[in-house]
């Protein structure tokens, strides 16, 4: 047998369920389009009735209904997809990013690229052929082969330029990495102490999610869930965030390109020097692989592979113009001389220099063969035709260059659908759907209205019994 | 599969699909503006190959029909000079018979004698003819004339100047000096300055008929070889600009932008673009709140 007043206690229990599940209506709509945020719900159940021993009501019905938790919907597979396809998507944005960069400092194809310069430097070998006494020929091969010399000093600068642009990239990254580290290990505290509590700490753990999401896109880092509500954050195994601790990293290494070689780029924890952190995704890790210096097999760093190339083609263009001129003799007989100097003291495609001044300086003919003689300068002219010569070199690297651009804008466009899916799918689970919501608005407006109404009919139940009788 | 819609995925697809519509229009302008198939070398990394492959060879072949050119102008003088050196021999080979005559005065003999001289510096000046500062009978020498004033040879006999007319072919374009004149004493200036003096101390000079009649010989057998030469420079002509043409031709198929198809593209793509635009304007219009009063 129920009190006469039970049921206004089971009604009023009914009212403040319904405020509370409207009252995170209000806090969905309001957060529709907060970044990282998730979806809440209220979790309730009814009241059994009080059973205590030896005695059983046949009659009781529950106590009304209890506010047991606000929720939070997420679910931790797709969280870790997203992360993980984040990641994916910062290496493979950032690849295609400075290939691109690296592709644009070709100028080709175009009149403005090296194999355009080497084409006049050949045709203004070949005028010095047909016209060997002449010093207008002889200034023209001067100026187009200062043109050789300075595009392949511009191309190494280029790449010398933007390896340093990279690697105050990296830095910044860096930095933000550890930003985002520290302020993780703290909100992690503060999760710590309102779960012990019994607290609500969806709100933090939103913003949990989006650094760990921040983290995965920058570095390729992974998540641990801890029981207590808190999570670490692993860098290539190691822990950059565990628990309350964040451990700063730093790059370390070579600030230059000529530097890259003897001093790679590597990641490290700040309190353990020694070992290095290995960092395979993220932009970081992009950055680190572009960073990295050339190797003999011509797969190394993108900008110190193409920075080599530079070098290699200097070397090819000084030694195979400078090999035939020294066994040709110029107007006044003089044989020995070199076209191209190479300073052994800068990168080959910096030092590389033009010799002559004037047509004193160009040997054209062969010894013995009469002064007007132009073989040896129609030689040199044919390297052009040489399979092994520096355009056949230049073309090969510029369709190296193109063929890994368009691989890696091929793979970032396939990781941005990957990327743009697990976001989707993050979405479809944790989003706030406005149709839905409103659809809840009504749900917990009619049943505010409706224990309203049980509320009335009781008072007035009670108002009879009460007033009326007797 | 994915149940449950929200307002977010709807936006984030509208928005990455009107992003790539944008891309692929901006790609087609870039196309049809630039007529260029091919902007950077990830465009098409197998055409790209092709495309400065090809690009060399027009320059190649480019520089050659310069060099061929240069060739037939050489051709072209030397010939010129052999010509007038046949008609120039002929006259001092008629004036020569012409002394024959035992009853000439000495004023014909004297006249006879100008004329000679005159003839011998017309010879001379064939002799070194000159293109583009260089003297066309002496070879590789570069010292300004192919015979001085004493008739010796400036040149190496035997060596020619030559022009690549392809990666392979070269031409000789200069004409043999010392084989068509003779050089010093045995040239044909020498041999005119003896007749000169034989007339003029009255001896028969009848009798160096014959050595005009082989000078005017070793100047045909000179024009036959340089007729060949010419024929070679011209056919080397032919062949490079049929090679400038096809190279054209295949460039142009490599890099090149059909611009047919790629403005039929073009304006399905602005379509696409239109129709995007339009659906994503009405994407989120309707909610559950415009139906509730």
């Amino acid at each position: 047998m129920t009190s006469s007043f039970g049921a206004l206690n089971t009604a009023y229990t009914g009212l403040v369920a319904a405020r509370q599940g409207l009252t995170v209506v209000g806090e969905n709509i309001s957060n529709s389009t907060t970044v990282g945020y998730s979806r809440q719900t209220v979790t309730t159940s009814s009241i059994t009735p009080a059973s205590e021993s030896g005695f059983v009501d046949p009659l009781a019905v529950g106590g009304g209904v209890s506010v047991d938790s606000v929720g939070r919907i997420d679910s931790a597979l797709v969280d870790a997809q997203l992360r993980a396809t984040s990641a994916s998507d910062g290496y493979a944005q950032e690849t295609a990013t400075q290939l691109s960069t690296i592709e644009g400092a070709l100028n080709e194809p175009g009149d403005n690229g090296l194999s355009s310069s080497l084409q006049s430097f050949w045709s203004a070998w070949q005028n010095v052929s047909n016209t060997s006494t002449s010093s207008s020929a002889a200034t023209a091969v001067i100026a187009a082969g200062t043109r050789v010399a300075g595009q392949l000093a511009a191309g190494y600068s280029a790449a010398s330029q933007q390896w340093s642009a990279v690697r105050s990239t990296a830095d910044t990254t860096v930095a933000s990495i550890n930003s985002a580290a520290t302020q993780l290990a703290a909100l992690n505290g503060q999760i710590r102490s309102v779960v012990a509590a019994g607290g609500n700490a969806n709100g933090l753990m939103d913003q949990v999610g989006t650094l760990a999401q921040k983290l995965a896109g920058l570095s390729g880092a992974t998540l641990r869930g801890n029981r207590d509500g808190t999570v670490d954050v692993l860098l290539g195994g190691n822990p950059l965030v565990a628990g309350t601790t964040a451990n700063v990293i730093a790059a370390s290494g070579s600030g230059t390109l000529a530097g890259a070689s003897a001093s790679p780029v590597v990641i490290r924890f700040v309190n353990n020097p020694a070992a290095t952190a290995t960092i395979s995704g993220g932009t970081l890790g992009a950055d680190l692989a572009i960073l990295a210096p050339a190797d003999a097999t011509g797969t190394g760093g993108a900008i110190a592979e193409a920075a080599q190339t530079y070098n290699t083609l200097a070397t090819s263009v000084a030694t195979s113009v400078n090999t035939i001129m020294q066994s040709g003799a110029n107007a006044a007989g003089v044989t020995g001389l070199s076209f191209f100097a190479l300073d052994p003291s800068k990168p080959a495609a910096l030092g590389l220099t033009v010799i002559p001044t004037g047509a004193s300086g160009i040997a054209a003919a062969t010894p013995g063969s009469g002064a007007a003689n132009g073989d040896i300068a129609n030689a040199i002219a044919g390297l052009t035709s040489s399979s092994t010569g520096p355009d056949s070199q230049w073309e090969n690297f510029v369709v190296r260059i193109g063929s890994a651009s368009n691989a890696a804008s091929s793979h970032a466009a396939l990781t941005a659908t990957g990327l743009a899916t697990a976001t989707s799918a993050q979405s479809s689970i944790s989003a706030v759907d406005t149709d839905q919501e409103t659809t809840n608005m009504l749900l917990y407006q009619n049943a505010f209205s409706a224990a309203a109404r049980v509320m009335t009919t009781l008072n007035d139940m009670l108002n009879t019994l009460i007033n009326k009788t007797g | 599969m994915i149940t449950r819609v929200t307002d977010q995925m709807i936006l984030a697809h509208s928005q990455a699909n009107l992003q790539t519509q944008l891309q692929q229009l901006s790609t087609l302008q870039d196309q049809a503006s630039s007529q260029k198939a091919i902007s950077k070398p990830s465009d098409n990394p197998t055409g790209i190959a092709m495309s400065l492959a090809l690009k060399r060879q027009q320059a190649a072949t480019a520089q050659y029909a310069g060099n061929a050119q240069d060739a037939d102008n050489w051709l072209t003088a030397v010939n010129g000079a052999l010509n007038s050196s046949i008609t120039s021999l002929q006259s001092v080979r008629s004036l020569v018979v012409g002394t024959g005559d035992a009853t000439l005065s000495p004023t014909a003999k004297a006249s006879i004698v100008t004329q000679l001289t005159g003839l011998k510096a017309a010879l001379l000046g064939q002799a070194n003819m000159s293109y583009l500062g260089r003297p066309v009978f002496a070879g590789n020498s570069d010292a300004g004339a192919a015979f001085d004033t004493s008739y010796s040879y400036t040149g190496t006999a035997g060596a020619t100047v030559s022009r690549s007319i392809s990666s392979t072919a070269t031409v000789s374009v200069s004409g043999d000096g010392a084989a068509v004149y003779g050089t010093g004493a045995g040239s044909v200036f020498s041999l005119i300055d003896s007749i000169v003096s034989g007339i003029q101390s009255g001896t028969d000079v009848t009798s160096q008929l014959t050595a005009i009649d082989s000078r005017i010989s070793a100047v045909t057998t000179q024009q036959s070889v340089v007729a060949a030469n010419f024929n070679q420079v011209q056919r080397g002509q032919a062949t490079l600009t049929a090679q400038a043409a096809s190279l054209t031709t295949q460039r142009s198929a490599v890099d090149g932008v059909d611009l047919t198809k790629t403005l039929v593209e073009l304006s399905a793509q602005q379509n696409a673009y239109q129709a995007a635009l339009g659906v994503t304007s009405k994407a989120l219009q309707p909610t559950l709140m415009s139906f509730l009063r």
